[in-house]
């Protein structure tokens, strides 16, 4: 599959404080990428370089191809801030129809077609507009830019679980009429699982991990029992997290386990079960900040 | 709607409150002088007068001749032309579009360079809007609102009458554009440290160039040839020139401004 963007050893400090250190990362082209990190962990300083909104200490930015040169801005890319800027006193259909000037692909019929879905009123203006629908007129554009590149940063943000949903499930619907690379930057791993191919951990300026979603589902699991037993167990493999409770304990594995292995530790009185995304994500960071 | 119009849009969102505080306090400033020079029933001579009772009254209450006050034969009421308090537009453009529309426009995907040409464009109309207004207003105001009261215009305080209609309306439009570009400069990169620097080197040159001698005289030729200047091209193109090196400055701390 052909990259779409390519980043390579990309660095951005603010002061002493290393916001991107030495980040690389491709994106294909039809793939919906997840980008997951805590608040402060970088994604938005990088989210920023690539789209030209900030410039990189260091390192390269390829956007379909072509490098982005300083004080460029890349094209046939929508990027949907967390933080938006539109005018506080235009309508929702005056920002959909500004915006639709800046993306040849944008499809109107959509954009008003989501405008009900969503229950937005056109005639709004920003400023009566609560944090939620503030995301959703953003959502809106992302959708409707059709752009090659839709990158939306924390994009339910204010949302309430049932327009989450919708936005997802009408996510997936347009991107399977329309394949795009799409990016997804936020902090709930569980909520977008279901949506995206691969995810990004991100966590102190750096790819902590950059798995498919499948991948991390199949090699993450806890084994919990003795604690001797378990010491032993986890011996050469990758402990994300442990705990003790006295004889018995809990351990987050990550790593390839075979039917034989797995077979092997349940007749030694061992407990294997899976790990939700969110907590193998907290755990993951948790490890990460631990080696630092 | 193509990307020009979105900056337009943008740009008369973002200044439609100050337009409208412009306006309100013109009008309130006619109203206000209108009154005023009713109330007063404009006799200079008489305000003289009661001016200089006014002194010797203090004088006699002061003893001897404490006060120095020096009474004009005439005192006029003179205002400020309507057309020229709407030039308080100039600075508020130029300030408040490079503050409040380069995040809105780069949010929607505009690039820096296509931003930057809509901004000149949106100031070289503002400039020619605002020359056309006065050069309309002037004539006006001569042949009408000067019959019932005094206004000063800057078409006659600079000179510019002198080149006609069409050369004033041109020497005005170079001047303001030139207005624009220079505070479009100094609020291009507010985080900028090049920026402090320029705003305390300008703030420093007044005072400095005003206090020593040696200085003052260049500082009046600059200004002399800058707004007096006798000829309409080299008015202009003095104007214009110095307009080209603000806009090459704004241009590097755009190119260079982030999000």
């Amino acid at each position: 599959m052909n990259s779409v963007l390519k980043v390579n050893h990309l660095s951005k400090s603010y002061g002493r404080m290393e916001a991107v250190d030495s980040l690389s990362l491709e994106l294909a082209e039809h793939t919906i990428y997840g980008l997951l990190g805590r608040n402060g962990a970088g994604k938005t300083t990088l989210l920023n370089m690539i789209t030209g909104g900030m410039f990189p200490d260091g390192g390269e930015v390829v956007v379909h191809g072509r490098p982005l040169h300083k004080g460029e801005v890349p094209t046939q890319v929508c990027y949907i801030r967390e933080k938006n800027f539109y005018p506080n006193g235009a309508r929702v259909r005056d920002v959909l129809q500004m915006a639709s000037a800046f993306h040849p692909d944008w499809d109107s019929g959509l954009a008003s077609r989501l405008l009900g879905t969503f229950k937005l009123n056109p005639r709004k203006k920003m400023r009566q507009l609560s944090r939620g629908m503030e995301s959703m007129v953003g959502n809106i554009i992302g959708l409707a830019s059709r752009a090659p590149l839709t990158i939306f940063d924390e994009p339910v943000l204010g949302l309430d679980v049932l327009m989450r949903e919708k936005f997802y499930r009408t996510l997936l619907e347009d991107y399977t009429e329309h394949p795009r690379t799409i990016l997804l930057s936020t902090h709930l791993i569980d909520e977008i699982a279901t949506v995206v191919e691969q995810v990004f951990i991100m966590e102190n300026g750096s790819i902590l991990m950059s798995e498919e979603v499948e991948q991390i589902r199949e090699r993450a699991y806890t084994v919990s029992g003795s604690s001797a037993v378990i010491a032993s167990f986890v011996e050469g493999r990758r402990v994300i997290h442990s705990e003790g409770y006295g004889q018995v304990g809990v351990a987050v594995l990550y790593g390839v386990l075979s039917e034989q292995e797995r077979s092997e530790a349940e007749s030694r009185g061992l407990l294997i079960d899976g790990v939700p995304l969110q907590k193998f994500f907290a755990y993951l960071i948790e490890e990460g900040q631990g080696n630092e | 709607m193509n990307k020009m119009g979105v900056q337009m849009r943008v740009s008369v969102l973002r200044m439609r409150l100050a337009i409208l505080l412009v306006i309100g306090a013109i009008a309130v400033s006619t109203i206000a002088n209108y009154t005023i020079n009713a109330a007063l029933q404009g006799d200079p001579q008489r305000d003289a007068q009661e001016v200089a009772a006014a002194v010797g009254e203090l004088n006699e209450l002061a003893g001897k001749d404490a006060i120095k006050i020096e009474a004009p034969s005439e005192i006029e009421n003179i205002n400020i032309s309507s057309a020229n308090l709407l030039l308080i537009l100039l600075p508020v453009l130029a300030i408040i579009l490079p503050l409040r529309t380069f995040r809105t426009m780069l949010n929607f995907g505009d690039s820096r360079g296509r931003y930057f040409i809509g901004l000149l464009l949106i100031y070289a109309a503002a400039a020619l809007v605002l020359a056309l207004c006065n050069s309309l207003w002037w004539p006006f105001e001569q042949g009408v609102i000067r019959e019932h009261s005094q206004t000063i215009n800057l078409i006659e305080v600079f000179g510019w009458d002198r080149m006609g209609i069409i050369g004033a309306f041109l020497y005005q439009a170079a001047f303001y554009f030139f207005v624009l570009s220079l505070f479009n400069l100094l609020f291009s990169r507010m985080k900028s440290p090049v920026t402090w620097i320029l705003w305390a080197v300008l703030i420093a040159a007044i005072p400095i160039g005003t206090s020593i001698a040696s200085l003052r005289v260049h500082v009046a030729d600059f200004f002399l040839a800058l707004l007096f200047n006798d000829s309409l091209l080299a008015g202009m193109g003095l104007n214009l020139a110095l307009s080209a090196v603000f806009i090459a400055g704004a241009w590097l701390f755009t190119r260079h401004r982030t999000i």
